[in-house]
């Protein structure tokens, strides 16, 4: 051991132990180490040479640094930052190590810094504990402001139909289009009337979607360019502007990207909003998608006066940014599409065009070739094939323009008496010719005897369901020319319903309930008749029933001869039937969830439900969807419950259909009879 | 034959390199976040492939604004395990960054990825595309939970299969 001079004794006192170079990994003590440093290093600490290489692997590392500043001599240091080691007992200290030469001698100090580490720890610990706090608040104010806009974007929608009517009326139009224009008003108005009662079902669902928005799934940016471009062909059209689909896009290839099909669609319209705000008449935009090494790029090109001077990305894209001060809506819209796309991993941008307007864009990865498809087949929306950039407009002027160019004849296959009594009227009433069949062999049957236009397909039907029969009819097809259009007419329209439907060769579908207006639309769109060109086959974009959370609006009399365009001899007619079957059909529930026949109970459900929503009978129908729902999952615990909500719903509905088709003496008779049944 | 490898756990602040360490070499987990100042160096005896490997593991506090890693403590390193919290997308970010700082200097050695907190699956920001665009790019990313035990072996493991048996 050297000997200590007094300021070795002082750095001892003051809890240093001091250390000479004595080469070979040694180092050898100045002075007599601090206790500490024994109850640290135990059996290494005695003696007279300490080797750090038998008892710390952190400081022989520190070594060869130290090394380093005693060659280099003069004022140079180094330091080792904080280490812990684990000394008697277990007990963990912390050190902090320090090497420089002195009077020519290579000197090493260790402090015990266990007092600073606690406060130095404490400090961090709190700083990084609010920066995780801080983290996470902003993906929870992120996944808010992403609701918000959702809740915006979708509300405001229905705006530009009643806008587009209300101009319509003030045009002197005949008094039969003025209905028919007021019947479209009154549509809109109910859609956003369903939208609002659902902003509380969508909260939590779209909290959840969010969440894992993009998650494991992946969605065709060609389609989504495709469907929105068709969705907003009138708009553009209306002011002049044309909007057109990059020419690449009807090119084969794998479109597919890391995105959410809805919240991909959500950003093409933001994206197209913004061209239609600031686009000149007589211009054109174009929606396209390329390739970008492992990303694929989609873009809206317009023709506009181009970004402001000055204005960056970063301004236009940032929470509550927008463009020029009078144009846009809440200021989201962009801000959602920055936000989304880097969830997916991507990124948004925007930049001049050389030949005058502007570029948006936002860049996807590429979905990998095991991801799972969540994207609606492109069989499955008519529109998405059928329309194009300069398809006719589809705004509410062009919705009512008139019959249609011919008389189709159609083939209908369902085995609900009150669906197809509906289905019939409507489209007699249209001049169309219809042919009903009662089950998927008969459509078979008739679908090779007969020539049709288009068919109409129920999908739950007893024996071969209408799946089965689209199947059959497509493999009787092979090798001819023409095909028949196929329309599904169902209450499922999740993406796996709609790929299955797709699967059996099934052009598109029809959701269940539906209005008079959209299946004109649809079944027209499909066989291609000309008269008009839906945007959406989808004529009905709710959900299954609306949340039983939800208040269900007041149906009456007057509200269900108005879902059938003001035919109160159809309402009338329906009314009845309904009043008949409804014993028979709300019996087979009953006895399916008697016998715990789950397979039973779900179909007859299915049937109650597909009935009651005619009429716009909320509660019924979702205490139905539930039963049917319950059916599927063979959860038998909670029928019961799910039962005692659908007596008093659909009694109510009776009541109401009673006083339309003649006084509640139907009605009571019908009970008498179902009572005698039993 | 016996090994002696220097194992340096690397990645953002509060991804669970310390928690990872002592499930591994303690088996136990404790929910309560406390930072790492500093470093520590544990170690732990294994068998690989009838060698008997001793692993040294080196927890070093994890990069932010306020500690910057030293790449002084790499010196010598034979591995890194490089962690990164699922439910936070920026820390898969961090833990490439390092690996690029460190495979570009002296110390380069085998690493292998581990997306921990596996049991917070719902809350992920991490997605499967991104492991694939990882895999793509070489990468075999782990995903682990010390909280439950889930990969944890395995990582160190598979580091160590990559240290002694390194594929040409």
């Amino acid at each position: 051991m050297t000997p200590a001079s007094l300021p070795e004794k002082l750095l001892s006192r003051l809890g240093y132990a001091v250390f000479e170079d004595a080469g070979n990994g040694a180092l050898s003590p100045v002075g007599a180490p601090p206790e500490w440093f024994a109850r640290v290093f135990g059996a290494a600490a005695e003696g007279g040479t300490f080797r750090p290489a038998e008892c710390s692997p952190f400081l022989e590392n520190f070594l060869d640094d130290a090394a380093r500043a005693w060659n280099a001599g003069g004022r140079a240091r180094a330091e080792s930052g904080a280490w812990i080691e684990r000394g008697e007992g277990g007990a963990e200290v912390a050190l902090e190590a320090e090497a420089c030469v002195l009077d020519g001698r290579r000197i090493l100090l260790i402090a015990n810094q266990q007092e600073r580490f606690v406060e130095t720890s404490s400090r961090l610990q709190t700083a990084r504990e609010e920066k995780l706090a801080h983290e996470r608040l902003r993906r929870e104010i992120q996944t808010k402001e992403i609701l918000l806009h959702c809740i915006v974007h979708d509300l405001s929608q229905p705006l530009t139909a009643i806008r587009g009517c209300l101009s319509l009326l003030t045009m002197g139009l005949p008094p039969e289009k003025v209905r028919e224009v007021a019947d479209i008003a009154d549509r809109q108005t109910r859609k956003q009337e369903e939208m609002i009662r659902d902003v509380l079902k969508a909260f939590s669902s779209e909290m959840e979607a969010l969440q894992s928005a993009g998650a494991g799934r992946t969605a065709d940016l060609a389609q989504a360019a495709r469907e929105v471009v068709a969705e907003y062909s009138a708009a553009f059209g209306n002011q002049g502007i044309r909007l057109a689909l990059a020419p690449r896009l009807d090119a084969p290839g794998d479109w597919r990207a890391t995105a959410e099909p809805d919240r991909l669609r959500r950003m093409f319209t933001n994206y197209l909003e913004n061209a239609l705000r600031y686009s000149p008449p007589g211009s054109t935009t174009t929606v396209g998608v390329e390739e970008d090494g492992a990303f694929l790029r989609a873009f809206v090109d317009d023709q506009g006066p181009g970004l402001p001077e000055g204005m960056t990305a970063a301004d236009l894209f940032r929470l509550f940014g927008k463009g020029k001060e009078s144009g846009g809506k809440a200021g989201l819209g962009l801000y959602f599409c920055k936000i989304t796309a880097e969830r997916w991993g991507g990124h948004v941008g925007c930049e001049r065009r050389s030949g005058g307007g502007t570029r948006f864009w936002f860049q996807l990865p590429r979905a990998s070739g095991g991801a799972q498809s969540a994207e609606p087949p492109a069989a499955a929306v008519v529109a998405a094939a059928a329309t194009e950039a300069s398809a006719p407009s589809s705004d509410p002027a062009a919705e009512i323009a008139g019959k249609p160019v011919r008389p189709l004849r159609i083939l209908l296959a369902d085995d609900l008496e009150i669906n197809c009594t509906l289905l019939k009227e409507m489209l007699r009433g249209r001049g169309h010719t219809v042919e009903a069949v009662e089950s998927g062999q008969a459509a078979v049957a008739a679908a090779r005897q007969g020539k049709f236009d288009v068919i109409l397909m129920d999908v739950e039907m007893p024996g071969m369901d209408g799946i089965e029969a689209a199947r059959t009819i497509r493999a009787s097809e092979a090798g001819q020319t023409e095909r028949v259009p196929i329309l599904a007419v169902t209450a499922h329209s999740s993406q796996e319903h709609r790929e299955q439907f797709r699967r059996a060769g099934m052009d598109g579908y029809v959701h269940k309930p539906f209005a008079r207006d959209e299946l004109f639309r649809a079944v027209e769109e499909a066989a291609g008749s000309g008269s008009t060109k839906a945007q959406e086959l989808e004529v009905n974009s709710g959900e299954d029933a609306p949340s039983p959370a939800a208040p269900a609006p007041p149906f009456t009399a007057a509200s269900i001869v108005a879902r059938f365009g003001g035919d109160k001899r159809l309402a009338r007619q329906l009314a009845g039937m309904f009043l008949k079957d409804s014993p028979q059909l709300v019996r087979a529930v009953e006895q399916a969830a008697k016998q715990n026949d789950m397979e039973a109970l779900a179909h007859a459900a299915h049937a109650l439900k597909s009935a009651v929503g005619h009429f716009g009978a909320l509660d019924a129908r979702a205490a139905a969807a539930r039963l049917e729902d319950l059916g599927r999952r063979g959860e038998e615990k909670d029928v019961k419950h799910a039962l005692a909500q659908l007596a008093p719903a659909v009694h109510a509905l009776r009541n109401v259909l009673a006083d339309l088709a003649g006084g509640r003496k139907s009605a009571r008779r019908a009970d008498r009879g179902k009572a005698r049944e039993r | 034959m016996e090994y002696k490898k220097k194992i340096c756990m690397l990645g953002s602040f509060s991804v669970g390199k310390t928690s990872l360490v002592r499930r591994y070499v303690q088996s136990i987990f404790d929910d309560k976040y406390l930072t790492t100042v500093g470093v520590k160096v544990d170690k732990k005896q294994i068998q690989s492939g009838g060698d008997s490997v001793v692993m040294m593991l080196w927890d070093i506090y994890g990069e932010d604004d306020f500690q910057k890693l030293r790449m002084s403590y790499l010196r010598g390193a034979n591995g890194y395990l490089l962690v990164a919290d699922g439910t936070r997308r920026a820390t898969l970010e961090k833990a490439l960054e390092i690996n690029d700082r460190v495979q570009a200097g002296p110390d380069a050695a085998p690493a292998v990825l581990v997306v921990n907190k596996a049991d917070l699956a719902a809350d992920w920001e991490v997605t499967p595309e991104m492991l694939e665009g990882l895999r793509t790019r070489g990468w075999k990313p782990l995903e682990s939970s010390a909280k439950t035990g889930q990969g944890v072996e395995d990582a160190f493991r598979a580091l160590a299969e990559m240290m002694l048996r390194p594929k040409q």
